[in-house]
């Protein structure tokens, strides 16, 4: 009896050893939709694979466009028990924890891993802060895109126009012909904010866009004015029932036939794709008329919090997803492109090739929309404010220049941006 | 004595230590956290005085359309939620066959997650293939864009939630109902109280305290009022169906304005508590009358 009781004991804590030894991975991330779920799940077997020691915990937390899992993060790190690394857009919405000094910086890594020689100057910037490295993109998306129903392109005789004017002109014949022209789903208001940013970034050119979320120009600049007049034209063009359907529910009136158009980043690329349609044959993508030769980056990247558990797994996550193929792993399901430029093109489909080219010669631009371009607390009321100006088209173009700028004033833009000192 | 005086102590003390410290304690620290500028993701303790509350009613528009937003929406939802209640109860209890099934039936929207018929609501409510676009098409009624339209997002959300309430307010009646004495309700009708009278001047006074248990609950969950609106809308379009807690979790957690989102959760508060505290009495007073 007493044997077995200390052979029990024993076995009990060579279980716990056990336990301990392994090292515990913790990873918070917001893919759970089809196609980028597939995606995360794919990496982080090839991670367990080259690392078999390390206990993988994924804590995926839906919903919201990140805004749940945020939360959560932001409870855990003031607890004091954050995870090993999550999942934070790069540029302002990593900002607001490197400013606070609660992520690792991570420019010895950066150094000798030589990655500032494969990454973009300007991805460079938007995962650094202040002269300090503090994440490492996984993913690159590109906002300014539109896709489009090829049959029906085809069928009415259209081609996808090159400036922003002949696109708005091309959207009452598309109506007349009986099909939604722009298919739009925002039962979360940030797919409405891209229509605006996107058609800002055609119409006022990079460099005044980018001077527009540093708060140095106002919505009072012609080029501001003339986007709030072709938004609120595109708003006439989409669809009645906009309000309950979610982006990938939007892309789904073009594969319905329903619908000619969508205006979305492109990780509607990997919801084509997932629906069984083939690139260039029943669905084109290419960059917003008028925004030809600039790349709206949209930028997933994993930092490393001060007082992660188990770190030395967490700079093992981010030299793993550095490398060649968990980028192309990754990005190959997801439908967005790889941050590395030297990423071989096979396995990617030609909407992906097409961008992995332009990443490599066009101006980048980072979506304000998604957290990388401005501060998080302005692009949460200036959604807002974009989606007054859509459903009250009696206000008039002075009201809705005021209302943007209020906005601006409330938040302080023009001030959070040059406090922090960050590059544009 | 004095040992069943220790043993009763004993008992209570640590519910009372739980309690005072996750919820007294707690809001004690919202309080303070509202009167500061801790309006960043790191704390900051610098004092505020009342700046926070201040700036919600005097500059804030999206706070403003909340407060209107919820006053409109809690009459509504209390008063829809509370006569559906009593009624269902009513009908539950006049002997009806299968009683437990229906009981079932009108209670289980209740255990249903407000998340999963928030999800369910959204597309009953779609405008051109949800359940209510077709019956409106059968009746040859216009189709309502009822989520992507000002005027009527805030009424589809008012019949979602008191389609999720009822079940609650009926199971309150329900035991009130069951608690009348057969007695009274033979004696009045021997005295010749039938139908609406018996009801109005018997049966109402006698669920009184159900009555009461009802309305605080209601107006205090509608005060709370979240994750339906959450799901159904996240407050759109364009704030017309916008709560202060949807308002409080944006800026306390998207925004990081800490200290203006325990302003507004002290706001919620001190509206619930206008309707806790003469609760609070007035239960006594029942309770008392009773023993």
């Amino acid at each position: 009896m007493k044997k077995r009781v200390i052979l029990l004991v024993g076995l009990l804590i060579g279980a716990l050893a056990v336990m301990s030894v392994a090292a515990t991975f913790s990873i918070y991330d917001w893919w759970t939709a089809g196609g980028e779920k597939q995606a995360i799940t794919k990496v982080l077997d090839m991670f367990q694979q080259q690392y078999p020691d390390i206990k993988i915990v994924q804590n995926p937390v839906a919903g919201g466009a990140g805004v749940n899992m945020q939360a959560v993060i932001k409870s855990l790190i003031f607890a004091g028990v954050p995870p090993t690394t999550f999942q934070v857009h790069a540029g302002w919405e990593m900002y607001q924890y490197a400013s606070a000094n609660l992520l690792q910086p991570i420019t010895n890594l950066w150094q000798s891993e030589g990655w500032t020689k494969v990454f973009p100057e300007r991805i460079q910037q938007l995962c650094s802060y202040q002269g300090q490295f503090y994440a490492v993109p996984m993913d690159v998306h590109r906002a300014n895109m539109v896709w489009y129903n090829k049959a029906i392109f085809d069928k009415l005789g259209l081609t996808m126009p090159t400036t922003i004017q002949d696109f708005i002109n091309m959207l009452p014949k598309i109506k007349a012909a009986g099909y939604i022209p722009i298919a739009l789903g925002d039962s979360a208001n940030w797919t409405t904010a891209m229509l605006f940013e996107e058609t800002l970034l055609a119409v006022a050119g990079p460099q005044k866009y980018n001077e527009y979320f540093e708060g140095k120009i106002t919505a009072s600049d012609p080029a501001v004015q003339q986007t709030i007049q072709y938004f609120r034209t595109e708003l006439q063009y989409v669809n009645p029932n906009h309000a309950s359907l979610t982006w990938d529910q939007a892309c789904g009136l073009l594969v319905s036939g329903q619908a000619a158009m969508t205006i979305m980043g492109d990780w509607a690329n990997g919801y084509f794709m997932a629906a069984g349609w083939t690139p260039n044959v029943d669905y084109g993508g290419v960059a917003v008329p008028g925004t030809e030769g600039i790349y709206n980056l949209v930028i997933d990247s994993f930092p490393i919090p001060v007082g992660a558990p188990d770190v030395q797994t967490g700079y093992d996550w981010l030299k793993f997803i550095a490398t060649v193929p968990a980028q192309a792993a990754f990005n190959q399901i997801k439908g967005s492109i790889p941050a590395r430029i030297d990423v071989p093109t096979t396995g990617f489909n030609p909407i992906q090739v097409a961008n992995m080219e332009a990443l490599k010669k066009d101006v980048l631009t980072a979506s304000a929309v998604h957290g990388s371009e401005a501060p998080v607390a302005f692009v949460t009321d200036w959604e807002n404010a974009l989606t007054v100006i859509q459903y009250h088209p009696e206000m008039s173009l002075a009201a809705c220049v005021n209302l943007l700028n209020t906005t601006a004033q409330q938040d302080n833009l023009a001030g959070t941006v040059a406090a922090a000192g960050v590059n544009y | 004595m004095k040992k069943r005086t220790a043993l009763s102590i004993g008992l209570i003390l640590p519910s009372v230590i739980i309690v005072g410290i996750f919820v007294y304690a707690f809001i004690a620290w919202t309080f303070a956290v509202s009167l500061t500028n801790w309006n960043t993701l790191l704390p900051n303790w610098s004092f505020a005085g009342l700046k926070n509350y201040i700036y919600l009613f005097t500059q804030d528009m999206r706070f403003h359309m909340d407060l209107i937003n919820n006053f409109i929406f809690l009459p509504f939802f209390v008063l829809g939620t509370m006569i559906l209640g009593f009624f269902l109860a009513t009908l539950l209890n006049s002997g009806v066959k299968f009683e437990s099934f229906f009981r079932t039936v009108f209670l289980l929207p209740m255990a249903i997650s407000l998340v999963v018929s928030g999800v369910i609501w959204v597309w009953i409510y779609d405008p051109t293939n949800g359940a209510l676009a077709s019956l409106f098409q059968i009746l040859h009624l216009p189709a309502i864009n009822w989520l992507g339209s000002m005027t009527y997002a805030l009424p589809a959300i008012i019949i979602a939630t008191i389609w999720q309430y009822t079940g609650f307010t009926t199971s309150i009646y329900l035991a009130g109902l069951r608690g009348i004495p057969q007695e009274v309700l033979e004696a009045a009708r021997l005295d010749g109280a039938h139908g609406f009278r018996l009801y109005w001047n018997i049966v109402i006074p006698m669920v009184q305290s159900s009555t009461v248990t009802a309305f605080v609950l209601m107006v205090q969950l509608s005060l709370q009022m979240f994750d339906i609106v959450w799901v159904m809308t996240q407050g759109g379009p364009a704030f017309a169906t916008d709560m202060p807690a949807v308002y409080m979790f944006i800026a306390g957690f998207k925004q990081n304005f800490v200290a203006r989102g325990a302003a507004i959760a002290m706001i919620i508060f001190a509206l619930t508590l206008i309707v806790v505290i003469p609760y609070i009495f007035t239960a006594g007073r029942i309770t008392e009358e009773e023993a």
